[in-house]
């Protein structure tokens, strides 16, 4: 699978999608090779299909992430998950074409009429080949990897169902949280100084109880879906989330209702890339950057942006 | 931001400063909106749905509808912004003045094409469509029609205003 990102195909184009069908037999871990490299670069994320639970996301990754290719692994704990698929967005501009390569597939058992107490010979997983990629970028993954026959892989997603498991989860870079339960929250969330979290939020509320501040994002890379913030509550600014310094957020399919932000800004996001006003941005390489698709921001109440204020630096002169 | 809808919020809860009723984009944001509704929202003071402020900003086929405020009911611009508006419409906002949109700073260049301004109320009478105070305006292939009040206004004071 590639996606030109060249026009038209740019500014915020997709879903490009490449789905296949498992032929009934359920997967239970998947490994792919990935480009996605370029300074606009957008969306390219894995969602499975269950009868149980319908089309969720088990993967994403955002922005460049380097010239390499790169492997990802992960483990598939849906039950009965019976279809793929790779979604692909591209972001603002033409740099940032997206490619996947060498996709391999870890099957558990075909569904078997009885259960044996202990079976003569154990469920053999078998990897079933490339998912024939319209094109394919020519790369050098290591052959001592092969493919993922018997491997156990560990679940790569925790399971969080209240406001402790929750901000446990979210202190180590690299966590993928999938909410398990509506949160009421007494202190704010705080997502500070870690990259690639991802939290799916699976229709889940967290819920400032009309008294604090949802979340806090200060110098992170997060991606959230499917999440509900609601209810926040600040005096100055941001009720529902406050993003500052420069992080990296992607909020896909995201609800903000009935945030408050008393007498400042942003009653469901301030976003607020100033730093502090002697720095020079011309020092850095990279800005706050934010990404909100399919977004609902509804009955929030500030200031000055009763839904939004992004903001940014007046530059040293 | 594409895709989003963003409404029935408001800009109104403190006695300070109350603009802006859904997204206000300052001080040197890049902001692009594509595909997104931004409807019935309020702000007591101006930008009921959208202020820019000194900042860059891109619509594409977006729908600014049922905001009021007291000066721009639909948008604001002010404050050095540039604003790049295509296949995007304003209707219904209310507002004393500039219902649809409020164009000022005498820095600010804006770009209106392909764009829609209907029946938008403003109740001074003066721009239900554009109140156009200062800076640079361009309105090309646009339609300005069924506004109650006069339909779009320019002060001596606005540069170009083209189409």
């Amino acid at each position: 699978m590639y996606v030109e990102a060249s026009s038209p195909n740019f500014p915020l184009k997709g879903p490009f999608e490449l789905e296949a069908s498992l032929g009934g037999v359920e997967a239970t871990s998947i490994t792919f090779w990935y480009s996605l490299f370029g300074e606009t670069m957008g969306t390219l994320a894995l969602q499975t299909f269950s009868t149980t639970s319908g089309w969720v996301e088990q993967w994403s990754k955002s922005g460049d992430q380097g010239e390499d290719w790169q492997m990802a692994t992960l483990g598939i704990d849906t039950a009965d998950t019976f279809k793929l698929k790779f979604v692909a967005y591209t972001a603002w501009d033409y740099l940032g074409d997206i490619a996947i390569d060498d996709v391999n597939i870890t099957l558990g058992m075909t569904p078997a009429p009885s259960l044996t107490t202990f079976p003569s010979s154990s469920p053999s997983p078998t990897a079933i080949p490339s998912l024939d990629p319209t094109v394919a970028p020519s790369h050098t993954p290591s052959p001592t990897l092969g493919p993922s026959l018997g491997l156990t892989i560990p679940p790569t997603t925790l399971l969080a169902s209240t406001a402790s498991q929750l901000q446990h989860a979210l202190e180590a870079s690299g966590n993928t949280i999938s909410m398990g339960s509506d949160v009421i929250l007494t202190t704010a969330l705080s997502i500070s100084n870690v990259t690639a979290i991802r939290i799916f939020g699976n229709a889940f509320e967290i819920n400032g109880g009309g008294k604090v501040r949802c979340v806090n994002i200060l110098d992170a890379e997060v991606f959230i879906s499917n999440l509900i913030i609601s209810n926040g509550f600040s005096f100055g600014s941001a009720g529902g989330m406050y993003i500052n310094g420069f992080s990296q957020v992607t909020l896909l399919d995201c609800s903000f209702l009935q945030n408050e932000a008393y007498v400042l800004s942003g009653g469901a996001i301030f976003a607020d890339g100033a730093q502090d006003p002697n720095t020079d941005m011309a020092e850095y390489d990279k800005y706050m950057t934010i990404i909100i698709r399919h977004c609902n921001f509804t009955g929030n109440l500030g200031a000055f942006g009763g839904a939004i204020r992004f903001n940014f630096q007046v530059r040293k002169q | 931001m594409d895709n989003c809808t963003i409404s029935e919020n408001k800009a109104s809860s403190s006695p300070y400063a109350t603009t802006g009723g859904g997204v206000v984009a300052s001080n040197g944001v890049n902001l692009t909106m594509l595909d997104c509704t931004v409807f019935r929202n309020f702000a007591i003071k101006e930008g009921g749905g959208l202020a820019f402020f000194g900042s860059h900003v891109r619509m594409e086929r977006c729908l600014i509808t049922e905001n009021q405020a007291l000066y721009g009911g639909g948008l604001i611009v002010d404050s050095s912004s540039y604003l790049s508006c295509t296949e995007t419409s304003y209707l219904s906002n209310e507002a004393v003045r500039g219902a649809g949109a409020y164009i000022s700073g005498s820095l600010s260049t804006s770009d209106f094409e392909e764009c829609t301004f209907a029946h938008n109320v403003a109740s001074e009478g003066s721009g239900a469509g554009l109140y156009i105070s200062s800076g640079t305006v361009s309105i090309e292939s646009s339609s300005v029609l069924n506004n109650t009040g006069s339909g779009a206004y320019f002060t001596l004071k606005s540069g170009a205003a083209d189409g």
